[in-house]
């Protein structure tokens, strides 16, 4: 049994499927392209593969990685290349890692931050030019974060780890590395609805536009790509 | 037109409407003749499952001149949206207006889904009777199997296609396609040339006093008298598509379905489908493993299911499955055969489809009683379920699913209780299995229709049994049966209004207008059906809906439906219902030629392509 680590794409057009359904998508593009996937033992079988972390529905990404295990070891280039073949533009292969170190975690388990482009609609850029800057002077930003078992109040600052944001036609563009994982977590969406709710020049029934670019592991007290392991 | 993701997001299931799946068909409108929408009246995940729906998508599509799109019927949420910000029905294709395309083809699967049509329809700005569309609008064509009667959806339709459509469809638009003129010529000229195609506009009814048919005839000259249903004369060569699309979410029947043959031999005397779809026509051993392996390597499914009505008639079915298992198993896909039939369930059938993944298991005896079972000719013993029923249990079964009638012809309160007995003499079987072997969970899911008498049965005359009798029935069931058995029952009401429309006439679609103007849609989903919009609309129109349920047809009655020619004969569904009666069992006819007709109404043979091929 032998581990890649494959770096993927979530188009914009399947931005709104479930992270089941997107796991079940990719699903059968690897068994289109025949690739020899490895599959779990015992009365229900099914494929080795698992995702470092799930995206919330409505949100795109140009970097989601995946664990998967084949049978034998394979050019990583012909990798790619079976798969994009049996592929569209919802959800290209960008890069397959051959993993031999059998210590390195799961990927689920490794990640600590994600880096994410948040967009959302201004009524006033200027307006809210104004409003953003005074935002960002609060020592804290509180918001209640309910779980399904409880709720608390927990300060996003804590989990942002750089935030910086232009102004682009009618836009309030966002790039936001956030800490994600599972020691802290800070979902995108959390954020734009944090915005939305302090802004009050932000269109209110806009959908924000969310996109995941990099996901990354902590390593010495800096964060790295996951495909740089 | 551009659906945006501030809308989307506010709806539950946005995939519903964005299409862009897997193998959907692109072309360019602009080398295109012939805009077609495939509409199937309920929501996505419903209609995606649906076999003919992919086989017309793939046929019209296969015509370079022609560009079929789909379109479901939004689900409540999204309807609101639309409303609210003027979007009309779209297709999921180019997500143009359906309003815009020169056909409308909705197929009518069940009778309670007809008021989604007219929901589709006004969604899309589209007059909901045809008498009052124009020239500019779509011509709306309907078929499937609820179109063997088409005459309570008399004047909404343009055209129904009555039998297969992918035999009719390319003659309709070959002909569309030269024609310059009015529609209402062009929809004459159908009638006239294309065999299969009823247009109602082109006939009249006239009704006795108490509210029967007096004579149905046409109205303009060299218009048929009769329609014959068209169907392929033989599955070789039949298209099938060997690239559905993929959906990105999970639709009903999320895997690859082969269709292995068509029509029925079994003779169920309620059943429709048995008598609409012969002659039999199977499709050969290898075809069926090609087409397989070609639709799994384009689709990336790990399932297989064989479609069918009766999968264990497949006359090389051991084969067939033996073959499909050898080059499955390392692959880890697995095979699902549903609509097995308890006789013929073998230990080495049950052994084939286990060797991947165990699916659920489903049994219809229909009916509790030997009786009962004698009555609508359902060919299977006690001893035979028990049997099939142990042998599951054996082999680690544990939950198994049972389907039973209600309200069956000729059904008294002993054979209702002979229901709850039969579902505990099958849970006794588990306790007969050592503890060592069988499953350490029981479940036996019983679940009880409540029978709808349809057009072109043996049981097309009887009457349906009131709601109280069925209900009072379902109680006893319930007192007797033992634990470990869930029993659900279908809602009595829905049963009824099914029951009017599956046998009504004309002067149903007003009604049926009313009923959608009062609310009605979605009439299958518990949550939406609302039985006061049909009450009132029933009285509003002051028609009795019992006199289409509720009531003993005599055989010299004209039916609604008796224009239609299905090449089974009326005296043949005659006599089975003598048969009935006395409780006397009609053999397959695979055993031998009953002589329905079907082989000597029309042109083609009974078994096509069949190995045994015991009839000829």
């Amino acid at each position: 049994m032998v581990r890649y680590i494959i770096k993927l794409t979530k188009g914009e057009s399947i931005k709104f499927i479930s992270h089941l359904d997107y796991l079940k998508a990719v699903q059968r593009i690897i068994k289109r392209s025949q690739i020899p996937v490895q599959y779990s033992k015992g009365f229900n079988p099914h494929m080795e593969c698992s995702f470092a972390q799930p995206l919330p529905v409505g949100v795109c990404s140009q970097g989601e990685y995946l664990d998967l295990y084949l049978q034998e070891e394979m050019d990583k280039n012909l990798i790619l290349k079976s798969l994009n073949k049996c592929s569209d533009k919802n959800m290209k292969f960008l890069d397959a890692k051959l993993i031999q170190d059998e210590k390195i975690k799961k990927t689920m388990a490794l990640v600590e931050a994600c880096l994410y482009t948040i967009d959302l609609k201004a009524n006033d850029s200027r307006d809210c030019n104004e409003e953003l800057k005074a935002l960002i002077n609060e020592e804290k930003w509180m918001i209640s974060k309910k779980t399904k078992t409880s709720e608390a109040l927990m300060d996003l600052k804590e989990a942002i780890i750089e935030l910086n944001y232009i102004f682009e036609n009618e836009y309030l563009k966002i790039v936001a590395m956030l800490k994600s994982g599972s020691k802290v977590n800070l979902s995108s969406q959390l954020v734009a609805k944090f915005l939305k709710d302090n802004l009050l020049s932000l269109n209110k029934d806009s959908f924000p536009i969310i996109e995941r670019i990099e996901m990354y592991f902590n390593h010495d007290n800096s964060y790295i790509p996951i495909g740089l392991l | 037109m551009n659906i945006t993701s501030d809308i989307l997001y506010k709806v539950e299931v946005p995939a519903r409407y964005t299409g862009g799946e897997l193998n959907m068909c692109i072309k360019d409108i602009n080398n295109i003749d012939i805009r077609f929408c495939f509409c199937f009246p309920d929501v996505y995940e419903v209609g995606m499952s649906h076999i003919g729906g992919r086989i017309l998508y793939h046929v019209l599509n296969e015509r370079e001149d022609t560009y079929c799109e789909r379109c479901f019927a939004p689900y409540d949420d999204m309807e609101k949206l639309m409303r609210e910000n003027n979007i009309h029905l779209f297709s999921l294709e180019t997500k143009d207006e359906i309003k815009k395309f020169n056909f409308l083809g909705f197929t009518l699967q069940y009778e309670m889904s007809y008021t989604n049509i007219l929901n589709m329809l006004n969604l899309s700005n589209i007059s909901l009777k045809a008498s009052k569309r124009d020239e500019d609008d779509p011509i709306i064509i309907m078929g499937g199997p609820c179109a063997y009667n088409p005459e309570p959806l008399y004047d909404i339709a343009d055209i129904f296609v009555i039998g297969e459509g992918e035999e009719v469809i390319n003659e309709i638009l070959d002909l569309y396609k030269t024609f310059k003129g009015k529609k209402q010529d062009f929809l004459y000229l159908l009638s006239v040339n294309v065999k299969g195609v009823y247009v109602p506009s082109l006939y009249s009814v006239l009704y006795n006093e108490d509210g029967t048919i007096k004579s149905f005839f046409p109205n303009k000259k060299d218009v048929p008298l009769k329609i014959e249903k068209r169907f392929l004369k033989s599955l070789k060569d039949a298209p099938y598509p060997s690239k559905p699309i993929v959906p990105y979410i999970d639709i009903v029947h999320n895997r690859v379905i082969i269709e292995i043959f068509r029509g029925c031999t079994q003779g169920c005397r309620f059943c429709q489908a048995g008598m609409i779809y012969r002659p039999v026509r199977e499709k050969s051993k290898e075809d069926i493993l090609e087409k397989s392996r070609e639709i799994l390597q384009n689709t990336g499914y790990d399932e297989v299911s064989l479609s069918s009505l009766s999968t264990c008639d497949y006359s090389d079915l051991n084969d067939l499955v033996e073959k499909m298992m050898e080059q499955y198993e390392d692959e880890k896909i697995s095979l699902s055969i549903p609509s097995i039939r308890v006789a013929s369930l073998s230990i080495d059938l049950l052994n084939q489809i286990q060797r991947v993944r165990k699916s659920g298991l489903t049994f219809a005896p229909e009916a509790g009683s030997q009786r009962m079972r004698d009555v609508i000719n359902k060919g299977v013993s006690e001893s035979e379920i028990l049997e099939a029923s142990y042998n599951a249990f054996l082999k680690g079964w544990g939950t198994i699913k049972l389907y039973f009638m209600l309200g069956l012809p000729y059904e008294t309160i002993e054979d209702a209780e002979a229901i709850a007995d039969l579902c505990n003499a099958i849970k006794s079987e588990y306790y007969k299995v050592p503890k060592e072997k069988r499953s350490k969970n029981l479940k036996i899911n019983a679940s009880i229709s409540i029978f709808v008498p349809k057009p072109f049965t043996p049981f097309q005359w009887s009457n349906q049994k009131s709601q109280n009798d069925i209900l009072e029935k379902v109680k006893i069931i319930k007192s007797k049966l033992s634990k470990n058995i869930n029993l659900s029952y279908h809602h009595t009401k829905l049963s009824f209004l099914e029951a009017v429309f599956a046998r009504g006439d004309r002067k149903l679609c007003d009604v049926l207008i009313k009923a959608y103007e009062n609310g009605a849609k979605f009439d299958g989903w518990n949550d939406f059906f609302k039985y006061s919009a049909w009450e009132s609309a029933f009285n509003e129109l002051n028609v009795d809906p019992n006199f289409y349920a509720s009531r003993n047809r005599e055989y010299d009655e004209i039916l609604p439906w008796d224009f239609i020619n299905i090449g089974v004969s009326k005296k043949y569904l005659e006599c089975e219902n003598e048969k009935a009666k006395s409780e006397t069992l009609t053999k397959d006819c695979r055993e031998k030629c009953m002589g329905c007709g079907i082989n000597t109404e029309f042109e083609g043979k009974c078994f096509d392509g069949s190995i045994h091929n015991k009839a000829d």
